[in-house]
């Protein structure tokens, strides 16, 4: 079953690791950073983990180092990025958000979409 | 040309004190690097570097800002830059000039890329302004969550955008 790739629905949610600590990514209102969701030198895609496919404990890796932020596939739609379920070894939930204008831009949009998860606390 | 009364105080911008090589041109007494001392007449100019200011909270991001240098290469563990020298200098002069004009610095992040970002916000908009590498810098304004402008970073709009009026 794991071997299986799903289609990603508008309203499913994928959630995106940003740090909390030295530096941190989070402001004081628990919103994001848009270097929360910028792509790497040589990244083709943004790794999320799709929300129905994981737990946040999961998903989080590390509490003390990160929070995390969902945004809808809908949303990442609207603002002409792609999404994919893509699984890697260990992480059945893994995907991807991607696309060619994937720019400063995008990142910040992103960013403004993403909505804080409250986990652990 | 008119007589300054009185003991006058010209502001310039940082590093644009004109210069020490037009001082000394003008026959002027150097009293330091960063001063010069002319007397001509009656006329009497003392020029030397301004220092601004700065507010408490852009005192602190100042302090991140410079901090984000002596981060370590692949700080986050996903080989991720420290920011150059040149980018922490641009990201610091910006900080200063809008502190001047009472931006509402709110918060700073170095990026993956070794990258800065600075963000204003006030009641209703905000701001982020990107400096990276190559001189490369842009910013995105914000009312609530809908974009406004994406582009060069321009300190007009940026002052109007933030503008509580």
């Amino acid at each position: 079953m794991e071997n299986e790739i799903i289609k990603i629905l508008d309203e499913d949610r994928l959630l995106r690791r940003a740090f909390f600590k030295g530096p941190s990514y989070v402001r004081e209102d628990m919103t994001v950073t848009s270097f929360a969701f910028k792509l790497r030198k040589g990244e083709e895609g943004l790794s999320v983990d799709l929300e129905k496919l994981t737990s946040y404990e999961k998903s989080i890796t590390n509490i003390d180092k990160f929070r995390l932020f969902a945004v809808t596939a809908k949303d990442i739609r609207s603002i002409e990025l792609h999404c994919a379920h893509n699984p890697i070894p260990d992480n059945y939930a893994h995907a991807e958000i991607s696309g060619t204008s994937f720019s400063n831009k995008k990142s910040s949009q992103l960013a403004k979409l993403a909505v804080y998860i409250s986990y652990p606390f | 040309m008119t007589a300054l009364a009185g003991r006058t105080r010209i502001k310039t911008e940082y590093g644009n004190v004109s210069s020490t090589t037009t001082i000394k041109r003008s026959g002027c007494e150097i009293i330091d690097a960063n001063t010069g001392y002319l007397t001509s007449g009656s006329i009497h100019i003392q020029a030397q570097s301004y220092i601004p200011k700065l507010s408490g909270k852009a005192i602190d991001i100042l302090y991140k800002v410079f901090n984000f240098g002596k981060l370590k290469s692949n700080w986050d563990g996903n080989h991720a830059n420290v920011p150059t020298e040149d980018v922490i200098r641009r990201a610091v002069s910006f900080l200063t000039l809008g502190d001047e004009s009472d931006l509402p610095i709110y918060f700073t992040a170095p990026g993956p890329n070794g990258e800065i970002v600075l963000e204003y916000k006030n009641e209703k908009n905000t701001a982020e302004v990107f400096f990276e590498e190559n001189t490369f810098s842009e910013m995105f304004l914000y009312e609530d969550k809908k974009m406004v402008y994406s582009g060069e970073v321009q300190m007009n709009k940026l002052i109007d955008h933030l503008s509580t009026d």
